[in-house]
């Protein structure tokens, strides 16, 4: 499994010196025979989840669904203005307190303010990606705050030290065995391997917490510009037992979150569950409308919403405004065939891994702080099928390796060699050239191959080519190109 | 009623976001919005059965999603419930009805059966649910097309009902059945027209609280109950 010791600080996992050289652990993760089988296996049931569900259900209609999801959400970027406005009225009208933070570290201020003014001092959270994005968790606990994840996965990474490797199931990397030292280091409990056992321990943990907390944070998967309205998805329940008995409840939301109506929400919840997990609908969808209303005995007396933007509001530029459709569903990362062999060993250093990760981290922290995201990808297309927004992941990437080539960012002797390959295609004449020189060089290195065929293989490249050959040959050049094959039978007449 | 806006030092200001967001769309403030995409029927809509059909649908999906579904009649809804209770021997039951006529009749038998009652109605504090063996609700609505019972939070219905005792009995008549989410939303609209809902938590839930996180091994009741049970009432 992936190797970590209990003092590497969970902040250097998902915010590593920059620029970020992801080989190092790309290459772990890929030579961790274990943590393959772990990542592959869920990620593919997921993948392929997803693709069944979904045709089940939508049958010939799916494309046409994900086109009209990505279309609202479109829609209510366009108009992103107009839609805040909306939600933050709505949203007051019924006592909810809204906030708005630019950045990371006005965020977390935000957020302490809220919980110092009403003298929280034991906080239960529900799982949410902008709040890792701000580093919320160690701001809180720095003053004084004891927080607990409540998210199983999330609870068990926050013990152990580690990191999320997945937008949706966060331990995709990790075995029943760390978590049950965890558990014995951590929590005093007993040795059990036995995933239920482990389960209703950190059950019992939690409930303890649930009883007691004074503060619950959350994030959202949407808000309803309509009625000013939070809605958030979960399958364990952790998120309405965090966020139903604190007097106080803060919801942290990025502002691309935001939907029109109500009725938009058929469209997202028929889309996201059925995207992330294969299941038709999360197991509590859970939509709150403000604090506690006269009549009603319990719910927080305070709800606070903080609006994030951290950089949302550079990607709102047209070019880039379909990344923020995005529905945090992780369907482009089950699909992805780089985030399959790499994703469990956070080689994307970033919070938001896989695809979708790959082209928001370089636009939020700067192409060149992450110069291999972009390139760390075959252009498949796979993330794009299966995003339930719609959103063309790959041509994003390209767009983002232009932007490279036009700011020179890469390593100096691959930009020479495409500027010398560029020259060189342009030209019949210097293509035939070169491509008679490499003809001749590489079959002189070749060797035959041992079925006696014409084909040959060349077993090892030279130089930063050898990368290549480590794990395969390269194939030789046939003796004749084709072309002169087809100039000959073309004057010749024949059918040989 | 409008919050009192306390002051904001930490954050930037509500003018201040909408100016950036402005800025980034090359938007005019005031300018109009054209309507939101139409949501067609015939690409949305997953469920339009009706009648015996309808009821049979939701039965089906919350079978699927982990419930466990009773059919009853108004004459043996409560002998259900005793049946279910009896079986897990619960000595102490939690009532979070908001249908009078369900929750004096449910609170009746249970007395009469020997059992402790939390009746939130009388005993408004969330505490309680965590001593109980079984959660007792009625529901707002049911969606046959995912299997849902909704709950909108009350005076009698406690927001943690159904997330806190181990064990969950919701009470649904099949007249309560909607075919699809867009029905939900058309009957129980979250803002503005005359059906706006006006609770501050409504919750949909969908079998038994869930988690995979540990290697990918299903395990129930994780926080929320492990057993979600639906009698439901013919009507």
């Amino acid at each position: 499994m992936t190797s970590h010791t209990p003092q590497t600080e969970p902040e250097h996992l998902l915010d590593p010196k920059l620029p970020y050289d992801m080989s190092p652990r790309a290459d772990r993760a890929a030579g961790d025979v274990q943590l393959q089988q772990f990542v592959n296996s869920a990620t593919r049931g997921r993948n392929q989840g997803r693709q069944d569900v979904c045709s089940t259900a939508f049958g010939a209609n799916y494309d046409a669904m994900r086109s009209l999801a990505g279309s609202i959400k479109q829609h209510a970027l366009d108009h992103l203005d107009v839609y805040l406005d909306r939600f933050i009225d709505c949203a007051e009208a019924r006592g909810t307190h809204v906030h708005y933070a630019m950045d990371d570290a006005q965020a977390r201020n935000i957020c302490l303010e809220i919980a110092r003014r009403h003298n929280a001092t034991l906080c239960v959270k529900s799982k949410s990606m902008v709040t890792e994005e701000v580093h919320l968790l160690g701001a809180l606990q720095s003053a004084g705050i004891e927080t607990i994840e409540t998210d199983l996965g999330e609870f068990i990474i926050q013990l152990d030290g580690d990191a999320p490797s997945h937008i949706v199931a966060p331990m995709i990397h990790k075995d029943r065995v760390s978590v049950a030292k965890a558990f014995v280091r951590e929590l005093d409990a007993e040795y059990t391997e036995d995933p239920r056992s482990l389960t209703m321990i950190a059950r019992a943990h939690m409930r303890e917490k649930f009883r007691q907390a004074n503060l619950g944070i959350s994030g959202a998967n949407f808000l309803v510009a309509d009625s000013g309205s939070v809605v958030i998805c979960t399958n364990e329940g952790n998120a309405d037992l965090s966020i139903s008995r604190p007097p106080v409840h803060i919801v942290m939301v990025g502002i691309e979150k935001i939907v029109p109506r109500d009725e938009d929400l058929s469209v997202f919840l028929k889309l996201l569950a059925r995207s992330a997990t294969a299941q038709s609908i999360t197991v509590y969808t859970t939509i709150i409308n403000g604090p506690r209303l006269a009549e009603e005995h319990d719910g927080p007396e305070h709800v606070h919403v903080i609006l994030v933007d951290n950089g949302r509001t550079t990607l709102l530029s047209p070019e880039t405004r379909e990344l923020l459709r995005c529905i945090r569903c992780g369907a482009c990362l089950n699909a992805c065939p780089v985030y399959r062999k790499v994703g469990g060993g956070h080689a994307y250093g970033a919070v938001y891994s896989g695809p979708i990760g790959a082209t928001i981290t370089p636009l939020l922290k700067g192409i060149e702080n992450y110069p291999d995201l972009p390139q760390a990808s075959s252009l498949c297309g796979a993330c794009r099928e299966a995003c339930p927004v719609d959103i063309d992941i790959p041509r994003q990437l390209v767009a983002l390796r232009a932007t490279q080539v036009q700011r020179r960012i890469g390593p100096r002797g691959a930009r020479l060699a495409m500027r010398l390959w560029a020259k060189t295609l342009v030209s019949r004449r210097r293509y035939e050239i070169s491509s008679r020189l490499m003809r001749f060089v590489l079959r002189r290195f070749a060797s035959r191959d041992s079925h006696n065929s014409p084909q040959r293989w060349v077993g090892r490249l030279p130089g930063s080519l050898g990368g290549w050959t480590e794990h395969r040959d390269f194939p030789a050049p046939a003796a004749r190109p084709f072309r002169a094959w087809w100039r000959k039978r073309s004057s010749k007449g024949d059918k040989s | 009623m409008s919050a009192a806006q306390p002051p904001r030092q930490a954050g930037e200001s509500r003018e201040s976001m909408l100016a950036r967001v402005r800025a980034a769309l090359g938007s005019r403030p005031g300018a109009s919005v054209p309507e939101a995409p139409v949501i067609e029927d015939s690409i949305a809509r997953l469920c339009n059965a009706e009648g015996d059909a309808l009821t049979a649908h939701f039965e089906k999906a919350g079978t699927d999603a982990g419930m466990v579904v009773h059919r009853a009649s108004e004459e043996s809804w409560l002998s259900v419930i005793d049946e279910l209770l009896k079986g897990r021997h619960a000595k102490r039951v939690a009532c979070c009805i908001e249908d009078e006529s369900l929750r004096i009749a449910l609170n009746h038998r249970l007395r009469e059966t020997g059992r402790a009652v939390f009746d939130f109605s009388e005993t408004p504090q969330s505490d309680g649910l965590f001593d109980v063996e079984v959660g007792v609700t009625d529901v707002q609505s049911a969606i046959a097309e995912t299997g849902s019972i909704v709950m909108a939070s009350s005076a009698d219905r406690s927001r943690c009902a159904h997330v806190i005792p181990p064990v969950h009995v919701a009470i649904v008549r099949t007249t309560q059945i909607l075919p699809d989410m867009i029905d939900y939303w058309r009957a129980f609209s979250l803002g503005g027209g005359e059906n706006q809902s006006t609770a501050s938590g409504i919750v949909l839930v969908t079998g038994p609280s869930k988690t995979a996180d540990i290697e990918g091994i299903l395990i129930t009741g994780v926080h929320g109950p492990g057993e979600v049970h639906v009698v439901l009432i013919d009507n």
